[in-house]
């Protein structure tokens, strides 16, 4: 009897499992309560959603732009745009912290948080080195972290790489030429070059890695990063090696100023076609040739063996055409998320590089010789869904007073001091500093091209937070219609309260009730939500939530890479503009 | 027998389908997915991933995909790293396995001296000692043993390296894997123990002048250890799968941690493959130790 009741209760709850499930996968049904807030009747009700079509037309403008100083100018028109919303409120720039035994010279890293190993010079000519748990992929075309960066970057070499100065420098390529239309870019490669089996490696492998990368069945997260070469949209990539195998010959949608970066980025690293296509599965799985060790690459090192979540040993490519600098023979990477067993590792001695630490020591380690930190291209910022109904029945100068309000009351230095604590910049623009402009200078500063809103601190505000900021935060939500009472916080006629939405990091909580305190100086009822980081990227995408824990590092050095993401298409615009 | 045998084996088999469709919709139904990240694919992109994995189909299809490819034996690939999953399962269960049954005989070893030894040396000051660690270990959570272990012999003294790639030392993981358990069988083995040493049988044993020795391990252990077994079956099951905690301090590439990053990446055929392997082996062990009971008792009959 008791079994036929369990066996019946198990079929209720799969029944109604089913149910929920259906009710999911049906389009269209939208729980009610996110609805926007434009609603075609009612004519009388002020829309705080500003038009977005100009903001589109720029973009499209800036990528066809022949003209780099003009380029420039659409550049920092877009960012006023974006900024002049206040749907995204700068908190600080990032940097990226190692730590390295004082032992081994030689090692660099670029603005990208990726590391260079192959000219250090280290004890018995090996560094045993962390730079995360089990990467994901080791196929450079489909890598899409900064860890597997790092390991594409050292053993895979591509037309370009960055030197320790963060230069661009030929790799592979002897020379280039690029046409007086700036659309055609011809390579010359080295003499020689090899894949690390032995066998020639030409231009012919260049056309094929980067036409494969680009094709959507390939599945490449950064296919995209291929779109100005001309014929992406078509999957018919305008690219060709010469009869000889010498040149390579790429031609381009819009002159691109970034294309010799762009040939130093893992997707455009190449893979040898017999290696991949040799893999049995590699139809319905196109990374398989590089799951295990002892795959074909090119660049400084190969994979010897891989113990998965354990470690993995590179070893110098006696076929990388730059051996004969390549002083360092063996990468031992220990496989580890373990931020407590990573340190203790690297106190132990067994550990001679690190690129994370617990969170609790950075204080004590900030003076230590060992401790490095560089400066990243990225910003961490905070999101504000335009649609919103906090901003319903406002307007959109009323909706822009509120978010700048709230980016007035935010203390960026108290964040950067206390929870990112690794001396970082509290941020005034969106655009990053050290990003170029695309004809020789610096995109983050006043010349005659172009003069911030707040020419004194080189941005759209003061970054450092004072008590005066307080009054004016006030004032824009009195002309937003807000109300005071005589303590100097909302009146409860006119209450503000929304909710923060991150994943689940300690450092993002921490940050969150930090902007929760800052904002409740005038009443403003902030609640925090933290949730799991697969549903936070989904909501956060889809425009559920009102105001979200944000951050990008930029792809490659040019500020179209953080404006091209607000188009009202692009699928990171998180802020919903033109929605 | 063998009309039981059948029966219990067609019942096994239900209840591992009946867990299979309850994960696979449970899976389903929380939000998120695996193709989620800080920058978005290409929308050509993501729908390519979509359909080669069959996750654009309706749920119910995808579970009838699903199941006629597992009769197959096929368990698909990770989403995550592309790795073909039966061999994921397989090569980080070898290492789990290895680790738990070496822990596993530590501790029914050690907890089976030191429980009789606590037995004998009632309310001494040996008793007093083995008592107290027991209940200490048995308090103690393992992330702190874990850290604790790798702080004294790792930091402190320097005798086994935090992390090698030359050398894997197992000794650490299995101190920390095998302490709880050691502890527990010690506190069962000195409580049945002390149960057995008052029987009558051991009076007469001794009275017929039995050498003392012989009649504690022959005797009295053998009735003691009924108990012993008893827990031993689904505690070696929970070892053998591994333990993220102990994996993660130990640096061991162990089945453990691929329970909680299958569901954390929203790696949909590493959650249903780590949990019908783990409802397998829970269900066989239930089985297994079932017959045994008939081995041991004969007074137990099948139906």
């Amino acid at each position: 009897m008791k079994k036929h009741i369990a066996l019946l209760l198990a079929l209720l709850l799969l029944t109604g499992m089913l149910s929920s499930c259906a009710k999911k996968a049906t389009p269209g049904t939208e729980s009610p309560g996110v609805s926007p807030t434009s609603s075609p009747g009612q004519t009388e009700e002020p829309n705080p959603i500003p038009d977005w079509r100009a903001y589109d037309e720029l973009i499209a403008q800036i990528k066809t732009s022949t003209d780099y100083a003009q380029r420039e100018t659409l550049m920092h028109q877009a960012e006023d745009m974006l900024m002049k919303t206040y749907c995204i409120i700068p908190i600080y720039y990032y940097n990226d912290i190692y730590m390295l035994k004082p032992e081994v010279s030689g090692l660099y890293s670029n603005a990208y948080g990726i590391k260079y190993f192959m000219y250090t010079d280290a004890p018995n000519n090996k560094i045993r080195l962390l730079l995360g748990s089990e990467p994901d992929r080791l196929d450079p075309a489909l890598n899409s972290t900064v860890d597997g960066a790092t390991l594409a970057a050292n053993s895979f070499a591509g037309l370009y790489r960055y030197d320790a100065e963060g230069n661009l420098v030929p790799d592979l390529a002897e020379s280039h030429t690029v046409s007086d239309d700036e659309l055609t870019y011809t390579f010359t490669l080295k003499e020689g070059l090899k894949w690390s089996d032995g066998s020639e490696l030409n231009a012919n492998d260049f056309v094929y890695s980067w036409k494969r990368a680009a094709d959507p069945a390939t599945g490449a997260d950064y296919s995209y990063m291929l779109n100005s070469i001309a014929g992406f949209a078509d999957n018919d990539l305008q690219v060709s090696s010469s009869e000889d195998g010498r040149h390579f010959t790429v031609v381009l949608s819009a002159p691109t100023a970034y294309f010799l970066d762009l040939c130093a980025f893992p997707t455009f690293l190449p893979v040898k076609q017999s290696e991949v296509e040799g893999a049995p599965e590699n139809e319905t799985n196109p990374g398989a040739w590089a799951l295990e060790a002892g795959f074909i690459s090119n660049g400084a090192y190969m994979l010897e063996s891989w113990a998965h979540n354990e470690n993995m040993v590179y070893v110098k490519n006696p076929n990388y055409w730059d051996a004969d600098n390549v002083k360092t023979e063996r990468l031992e990477l220990m496989l580890s998320s373990d931020d407590a067993a990573v340190f203790a590792a690297y106190n132990a001695g067994d550990l001679d590089f690190i690129d994370t630490v617990p969170t609790d020591e950075i204080a004590a380690l900030l003076n230590d010789p060992q401790f490095h930190i560089v400066d990243q291209l990225g910003t961490y910022y905070i999101s504000i869904n335009i649609k919103s109904d906090l901003f319903s029945g406002k307007t959109v100068e009323q909706a822009n007073a509120m978010r700048q309000a709230f980016s007035l009351l935010i203390d960026r230095d108290f964040i950067v001091e206390n929870i990112a604590q690794t001396g970082q910049q509290p941020a005034n623009t969106f655009i990053p500093p050290s990003m170029l402009d695309g004809h020789g200078g610096e995109f983050k500063s006043n010349d005659t091209l172009y003069t911030y809103p707040d020419a004194e601190s080189v941005g759209y505000y003061n970054p450092f937070y004072s008590e005066d900021n307080i009054d004016k935060a006030k004032s824009l939500l009195e002309s937003a219609g807000f109300k005071f009472d005589q303590n100097g916080a909302l009146d409860a006629a006119t209450p503000i309260s929304f909710e923060y939405l991150t994943n689940e990091t300690s450092a993002h909580i921490a940050i969150a009730e930090a902007i929760q305190q800052d904002l409740g100086v005038l009443g403003i009822n902030m609640t925090l939500k933290a949730i799991d980081f697969s549903v936070f990227v989904d909501e956060r995408k889809a425009g559920n939530y009102d105001i979200a824990r944000n951050g990008w590092i930029a792809d490659f050095n040019d500020p179209i890479n953080m404006l091209e993401m607000w188009t009202t298409e692009s699928g990171n615009n998180d802020c919903q503009f033109g929605k | 027998m063998t009309r039981y045998l059948t029966k219990r084996i067609l019942l096994a088999v239900l209840t591992v389908f009946i867990i299979i469709c309850i994960t696979f919709f449970a899976m389903n139904a929380i939000p998120g997915g695996p193709f989620n990240s800080e920058k978005a694919p290409s929308p050509e992109v993501k729908a390519m991933l979509l359909k080669r994995f069959n996750l654009d189909k309706p749920v119910l299809e995808q579970f009838r995909i699903y199941l006629g490819n597992i009769v197959r034996g096929d368990f698909g690939i990770s989403l995550k790293t592309g790795r073909d999953i039966s061999s994921t399962i397989f090569e980080s269960f070898s290492v789990s396995a290895r680790l738990g049954i070496a822990a596993v005989a530590v501790a029914l070893v050690s907890g089976l001296i030191l429980g009789s030894l606590a037995a004998l040396m009632r309310n001494k000051l040996a008793d007093r000692i083995i008592i107290f660690f027991s209940t200490l270990f048995t308090a103690v959570p393992s992330f702190v043993l874990a850290t604790l272990l790798l702080l004294v012999f790792s930091i402190k003294l320097g005798w086994v390296p935090v992390w090698s790639v030359t050398q894997t030392h197992y000794t650490l993981p299995v101190i920390a894997l095998s302490l709880y358990p050691m502890a527990y069988i010690t506190r069962l083995t000195k409580s049945s123990m002390l149960d057995a040493l008052g029987q009558d049988y051991i009076r007469t044993a001794y009275s017929k002048g039995v050498a003392g020795w012989k009649v504690i391990f022959k005797h009295a252990l053998r009735n003691a250890i009924i108990p012993v077994i008893t827990y031993l079956g689904p505690m070696t099951a929970y070892i053998i799968t591994g333990s993220l905690v102990v994996e993660s301090v130990f640096t061991i590439g162990g089945l453990g941690s691929k329970f909680v990053t299958g569901i954390t990446n929203r790696d949909y055929p590493m959650i249903m493959a780590t949990t019908i392997f783990l409802a397998s082996l829970m269900v066989m062990a239930n089985l297994v130790s079932d017959l045994i009971y008939k081995a041991v008792d004969p007074r137990i009959t099948f139906e």
